[in-house]
């Protein structure tokens, strides 16, 4: 016997950035971000019957399109990922030497294209983005001096001589 | 620079996943970082060690050197009694503890004996 095969196109959202660009993702992509997942259900979005065409475009007020466009390339490489379970990665040994290949690859950007990874992930609850790109940052600070951590962020020494050297004096057994 | 102005959550999760050298020193750099350094709860002693130990009084004593322990040590209390080290050596501590906030080392004489037993302990408990 032969059934007809009901062939699917793959669910579409519709994303809009803060510079108004609309960008159309799989639903099964940008699941990974609790934010919008979590509008999708609010808005009653998952209805089949709406076609993307006459679909509402779900406003991200806190990402550009670049980052936005960065974001989704992000979740389609980690559309299969397993589900995270948060009380495992809680418990779980802080690492950031397990950052996957292609995410070092991906992250390996300038600061401000991953500071603005950061915020985005963050603003879009993308766990599995927001900690590779903080243990990205935490590998840049790794092995450096105060200095050449400000040197390397362009953080400004706020502190008086006094304040660094009570400071200095707190933590020198770190430098044992 | 935009890093020092990222949120404090962001922040304080890249305080986490450094070492006590790396905090220390990124809260090194500016005032707003440090204060997100201090205020960074972690869940063990990042360091607990054995740091001399001597004779005094005719007695075996030891140092136990303690540093930046942080949050949770009450539940670590219940543990330490259950598993039968000196409640009166642990009180103290831990009152101590509680007394010296933004302390970060802590030295504490204790009876070697005592002293192995709650090393261990620490470091299975908490320090892993």
């Amino acid at each position: 016997f032969l059934f007809p095969i009901k062939m699917t196109s793959p669910r579409m959202i519709k994303l809009t950035s803060n510079d108004d660009k609309t960008f159309e993702v799989e639903r099964d992509v940008i699941k990974q971000s609790v934010t919008v997942n979590t509008l999708i259900t609010d808005l009653n979005m998952d209805d089949e019957d709406v076609s993307v065409e006459n679909q509402m475009a779900i406003p991200l007020p806190n990402v550009d399109a670049a980052t936005l466009e960065m974001v989704i390339t992000w979740c389609k490489q980690h559309r299969e990922d397993p589900p995270r379970n948060e009380e495992e990665e809680e418990k779980k040994e802080k690492r950031t030497d397990d950052i996957p290949e292609w995410d070092k690859t991906f992250l390996d950007v300038e600061q401000s294209v991953l500071f603005a990874l950061i915020l985005a992930a963050n603003y879009m609850d993308i766990k599995g983005l927001l900690d590779n790109c903080c243990k990205t940052v935490a590998n840049m600070i790794k092995g450096k001096t105060p200095d050449e951590i400000r040197k390397h962020f362009n953080i400004k020494n706020d502190f008086t001589p006094e304040e660094e050297e009570q400071i200095r004096k707190e933590n020198a057994w770190c430098e044992d | 620079g935009r890093f020092a102005l990222l949120p404090v959550d962001i922040l304080q999760k890249i305080v986490h996943l450094l070492s006590a050298q790396g905090r220390y020193r990124l809260g090194s750099t500016c005032r707003r970082i440090h204060n997100i350094e201090l205020s960074t709860g972690g869940r063990h002693f990042d360091k607990v060690t054995i740091r001399k130990a001597s004779v005094c009084s005719g007695a075996a004593v030891g140092e136990l050197l303690l540093r930046n322990f942080v949050e949770k040590f009450d539940e670590f209390s219940v543990n330490c009694r259950v598993n039968g080290v000196t409640a009166s050596t642990l009180r103290e501590i831990f009152q101590i503890i509680r007394e010296s906030n933004r302390t970060r080392s802590f030295i504490f004489k204790v009876p070697n004996d005592v002293l192995s037993e709650l090393l261990q302990m620490l470091r299975g408990e908490l320090w892993n």
